[in-house]
């Protein structure tokens, strides 16, 4: 906490406290270009106040405070260490499980996921659970857990044939 | 009637600039959200429209504002019960006087009344517009609150609104320490002085001197606004209440907090017309989880959290 306050002036640009995760620090940054990047009921409102140029600064201080934080972050954060993608190479049985396993080895939270693959965080934490019966008809499955896996840089076809497999069982079973 | 001295009530006001945004119905269900944790008293401060008691599914009560001003009738004896447990309701004046006849000595009475109301909340839901008056009571409020839809002309108005707050805060604070007219002669000298927007003025005043700076920013650092966005239809709406909040801290140096949306919902009106309070008749629709939700984070200062 302590280092975080010499960066104060960029979680404040960003509009995040000073606590708040990588994760977060993303998503704020993202939310801050489209705000001022495009005209929004927001900014129109408000021409008086902000020209184009303003508006300009601004973009460039708030890539300049993402660009600082991110360095700040990645001195902090562990490294993937590659021995893990040799270990993930490994599983070639997928159930939800498996995904959450690889997930949390390569550091990714859900939400970040969530966000990639635009899959309902709710759909992801069903597949890492195998709560097939909360989890929609065959085909939007396969196809979040297709997504899931391309952002975790696995074989996408491989891990849904083998959760698909699984699902179909249990749909069978009913 | 008057609460002890160790006791203190928590102040809240809603303004904002234009009509129609729906402050009444947002004061009105904060309230009743209020009255579930502590004794609630609403004070309806719209000189000149009341319309509160609507909202409240009650007829107008006999006793108004009216009697404090012409009768000098004690605050305190004016609050009526709703009908909803823990909930007073002061209401206030329709076709008598308006706001533009209370004299400052008069106000300076009815805040002092209001801040001895015995209630642990105390809400007063105010009138459109910028008239001075109704920013000078917003600014009495400890949790000063701004409804806004999403839709140009309110966020103009709300804008306008918050640059006037502001500018009447400033003025204030600079007179009372020893700056007074700094302010306003100021906004009048823009032109020589290169000043053309809001920033800039606020930029130029702490220009001035180190002490004029000192003084702004000692007094002015913990001005807030909490922000409402009502009749939310879509999350492009609700995304809105994040851009303005963002622009009012990036702009205006203000600090906003986004507290809560409220989702659009036609039963709102219908509700009114039956004479049912609407977190009464729809107590688990997604408005009124959006009224819970406002009033946890107007308590706490959480905020809302935008996905996307």
């Amino acid at each position: 906490m302590k280092d975080r306050t010499r960066y104060q002036a960029h979680f404040a640009m960003l509009e995040v406290p000073l606590e708040s995760s990588f994760d977060e620090v993303h998503k704020a940054w993202l939310l801050m270009k489209e705000i001022y990047s495009t005209d929004s009921l927001a900014t129109i409102s408000i021409a008086d106040e902000v020209s184009d140029e303003d508006r300009r600064q601004l973009l460039g201080k708030i890539e300049e405070s993402y660009q600082a934080l991110s360095e700040f972050f990645r001195e902090y954060q562990p490294v993937v260490d590659t021995s893990v993608l040799e270990m993930t190479s490994a599983i070639t049985d997928y159930d939800g499980n498996a995904l959450r396993t690889i997930r949390h080895l390569l550091h990714i939270p859900l939400d970040d996921v969530a966000m990639a693959t635009r899959v309902p965080r709710r759909h992801l934490e069903s597949i890492e659970s195998d709560n097939y019966a909360a989890l929609p008809v065959a085909v939007y499955t396969r196809g979040f857990v297709v997504n899931y896996a391309k952002h975790l840089a696995l074989d996408a076809e491989a891990v849904a044939k083998s959760y698909m497999e699984k699902y179909r069982k249990w749909q069978d079973g009913r | 009637m008057t609460s002890g001295p160790e006791k203190k009530s928590v102040i809240m006001a809603v303004g904002g600039g234009k009509g129609g945004v729906g402050k009444s119905f947002v004061m009105a269900s904060l309230g009743m959200s209020l009255a579930r944790q502590g004794r609630v008293v609403m004070i309806d401060g719209d000189l000149g429209g009341a319309n509160l008691h609507n909202f409240l599914g009650i007829s107008r009560p006999s006793s108004s504002l009216t009697d404090f001003f012409e009768r000098k009738v004690p605050l305190a004896d004016l609050v009526v019960d709703s009908g909803i447990e823990n909930l007073g309701l002061l209401t206030g004046m329709v076709g008598t006087i308006g706001g533009d006849s209370i004299k400052h000595a008069q106000k300076q009475k009815l805040f002092n009344q209001i801040k001895k109301l015995d209630a642990d909340y105390i809400l007063i839901d105010l009138g459109a517009g910028t008239h001075f008056n109704t920013i000078d009571t917003l600014l009495l409020a400890d949790k000063m609150i701004i409804v806004i839809t999403p839709e140009i002309v309110s966020i103009e108005n709300m804008y306008n609104f918050l640059r006037n707050l502001y500018f009447r805060r400033l003025g204030s604070v600079l007179s009372a320490r020893g700056h007074r007219e700094l302010v306003v002669n100021t906004w009048r000298d823009r032109d020589s002085l290169g000043v053309t927007n809001f920033r800039e003025l606020v930029d130029c005043l702490k220009g001035v001197s180190p002490e004029v700076k000192l003084i702004i920013e000692e007094e002015l650092h913990d001005f807030a606004v909490h922000l409402v966005l009502n009749k939310a239809r879509t999350n492009q709406d609700i995304m809105t209440g994040n851009s303005v909040k963002s622009v009012c801290i990036k702009f205006f140096g203000v600090n906003a907090l986004y507290s809560g949306y409220v989702e659009h919902d036609d039963l709102v009106s219908r509700s009114v017309n039956q004479r049912t309070p609407y977190l009464v008749a729809y107590p688990a629709s997604r408005c009124t989880r959006g009224i819970e939700r406002l009033t946890v984070n107007i308590l706490t200062g959480q905020q809302v959290k935008v996905t996307r």
